[in-house]
């Protein structure tokens, strides 16, 4: 793959899922609350979405240090 | 039978039954109050007090009888509260759809996220465009910080490949989707700019419309349902969805105000929607452009351009739906200083187009059917409820001070009518809602809410009943804050007047000796009156502590 296609997908993948996820997993935390589930089950859903976005951020900014990488890169091809 | 089978059995019996019993009950309590009110000997001043609460009551009764009858509606239809439409089958063609959001200089975050979601949109021939409405023209703004703010919403389009439109400034959203509308269809006019950073410059015009506010955050999968919704029937000119807060969380204003619009987008829309009633709201709604086109556009000289251009499309024939699925989330305003602005300019483009409405009905009766002209009343008057309230506040605290009576009944008939009718209202409202996992206390801040804005909504209506027009600037959306005491000193002063009243008439049950049932029932409509107000502090100071567990404070 070329370096400027790599670069393509890498921002694509940074917009996408990594930028919404973020943004729906914070509605949809408050919007449980509305769900008519028990407390201890909300409590757990919103653990998991908790950790969910936390693995979020750790995703995205290792894509971003790798956008930079490979931007800085001489070589062409990967 | 199973007991889960007689609950159910028990649950669609009441369903079925109780707001039939309760419209039963809210026009016998008018009737009754109406005979009273002909047949008392009372002076005629005394008199003009007691129809004011009388029309008060009248509305009140007329917009709960409206609702119960949403609520029978939905049954009638689903044989169920809890059911809702079946979503129509999903296309095979995919048509051409244009998502819009317009924007006047929101904040960048705020923009950032919205056209993020509207990137992640899933759909085949999407095209999305970023209105920027923001008035660089303006010379009170800082140009420099103008001009980052311009070069800013440019880089954020270009990095998500969304277009950007922009034009020369005249009449808010409405001027701009419509200045849209005739880019769309080729008529390109002086000030119109097009930046196109999709790299798709063949795209032709779309055959559906979808409208985003400027802070929405749509669900990938929203346009498939809607879309095909809109296939399914090709005289339906729009199909609305909810709007959906979640910054409830930590925010009073948010939370109410979020309930409140789950009152509305819950029964009273599917209620509208069953009698082919349901109006735009503005955001989340898809159009066909060719009904757009059809009735010149939208509405530019109302400030609830989509409800008044609902309005149009129903004069011409066009249909409308409501699809009770939340694929949108939203901000709700997080402080009094945003929610009363967002309430003021609802009630003054809602009761606005009453006039409109009744001139119809006058001149043109057969222009819609009166189930529709049933509808429009309706929410064209709900803003009225500013008056109501204060009608309501005024009439015991007159008696207690003035011993002017306001009604005119024993008040043993009035315990004897009036309690059977307000206790089935509440119950068959706060019933209703529990059906679909809504709880008592938070309706009941919602409906706080709504009363400690009666000022606002009572100017609104003075406001559009006089024709006179306003200005709003754009919500703060940077944050909650506090009004200072003499923006709220209608709710205070009242809240005060009633705490005096009860005083008083707390002296008058020791000193007196005249009418005690009546003084009481008086003084308890006081009390209850000046808590209501007094909520305007809980309000006024919004922002509560995070939750554990909240994804911010995290």
């Amino acid at each position: 793959m070329k370096k400027q296609d790599l670069l393509e997908h890498i921002q694509q993948a940074i917009r996408t899922e990594e930028s919404a996820v973020a943004i729906f997993m914070r509605h949809l935390s408050a919007m449980i609350l509305r769900s008519g589930l028990r407390e201890e089950e909300i409590f757990k859903i919103r653990q998991t979405i908790n950790f969910l976005v936390a693995e979020n951020k750790k995703h995205k900014l290792l894509l971003e240090s790798l956008y930079d990488r490979i931007a800085g890169e001489q070589a062409n091809d990967f | 039978m199973t007991i889960e089978k007689k609950r159910s059995l028990l649950k669609d019996m009441t369903a079925a039954f109780l707001p039939s019993i309760t419209i039963f009950f809210a026009i016998s309590y008018l009737i009754i109050r109406t005979i009273l009110f002909f047949q008392s000997p009372n002076p005629w001043y005394e008199k003009i007090v007691a129809m004011f609460l009388l029309l008060a009551e009248l509305f009140i009764l007329v917009h709960g009888i409206g609702y119960f009858m949403e609520i029978r509606s939905v049954y009638r239809k689903h044989r169920k509260l809890t059911s809702q439409d079946e979503l129509p089958p999903l296309c095979t063609n995919v048509p051409p759809v244009t998502i819009i959001v317009s924007s006047y200089r929101e904040p960048l975050n705020v923009v950032q996220e919205t056209i993020t979601c509207l990137y992640n949109l899933q759909y085949p021939n999407k095209q999305v465009v970023f209105l920027d409405d923001t008035r660089y023209d303006l010379t009170d703004a800082d140009p420099v910080e103008m001009k980052s703010y311009r070069k800013a919403i440019e880089d954020l389009c270009k990095k998500c490949g969304v277009d950007l439109f922009r034009r020369r400034w005249h009449g808010a959203k409405a001027g701009m989707i419509n200045d849209f509308l005739q880019f769309l269809a080729g008529n390109v006019k002086e000030g119109f700019e097009f930046t196109c950073f999709s790299g798709n410059n063949k795209w032709k015009p779309p055959k559906y419309l979808v409208v985003f506010d400027a802070d929405c955050a749509p669900v990938p999968n929203f346009l498939a349902p809607v879309v095909a919704t809109m296939e399914s029937d090709e005289r339906l000119a729009f199909v609305q969805t909810p709007q959906y807060y979640t910054n409830f969380e930590n925010n009073r204003i948010a939370r109410a105000s979020g309930l409140q619009q789950a009152v509305f987008y819950e029964y009273i829309c599917e209620g509208k929607s069953i009698h082919e009633a349901m109006f735009c709201c503005g955001t989340n709604v898809i159009f066909r452009r060719e009904a757009l086109m059809d009735v010149g556009g939208f509405e530019e000289e109302s400030v609830t351009e989509d409800f008044a251009t609902s309005l149009k499309f129903h004069l011409k024939g066009w249909r409308s739906r409501y699809m009770n699925k939340i694929m949108t989330f939203q901000m709700g305003p997080e402080d009094l200083e945003g929610y009363f602005k967002q309430q003021f300019r609802w009630a003054l483009g809602t009761v606005g187009l009453l006039r409109q409405i009744i001139k119809h009905l006058i001149h043109n009766p057969t222009d819609l059917f009166k189930v529709r002209y049933w509808e429009y009343i309706i929410s064209t008057t709900y803003y009225f409820i500013g008056m109501v309230f204060l009608i309501l506040v005024l009439c015991p605290i007159i008696y207690i001070f003035f011993n002017v009576p306001s009604y005119f009944a024993n008040p043993w008939l009035y315990v004897l009518f009036f309690v059977p009718y307000f206790i089935m209202s509440m119950t068959v409202f706060l019933w209703a809602l529990k059906e679909r996992n809504y709880r008592p206390i938070e309706l009941f801040t919602g409906q706080l809410l709504i009363a400690i804005t009666f000022p606002v909504y009572t100017k609104a209506a003075l406001q559009a009943i006089a024709g006179i027009k306003g200005n709003f600037g754009v919500t703060n959306k940077t944050g909650a804050s506090s009004l200072p005491l003499r923006v709220i000193w209608a709710q205070t002063s009242l809240a005060l007047i009633c705490f005096v009243a009860c005083v008083w008439g707390v002296n008058r049950l020791i000193f007196e000796q005249d009418a005690p049932m009546a003084v009481l029932i008086n003084i308890f409509w006081c009390a209850y009156h000046a808590l209501v107000l007094c909520a305007v502090f809980y309000f006024n100071n919004p922002e509560e502590r995070s939750a554990a567990g909240s994804l911010e404070a995290k």
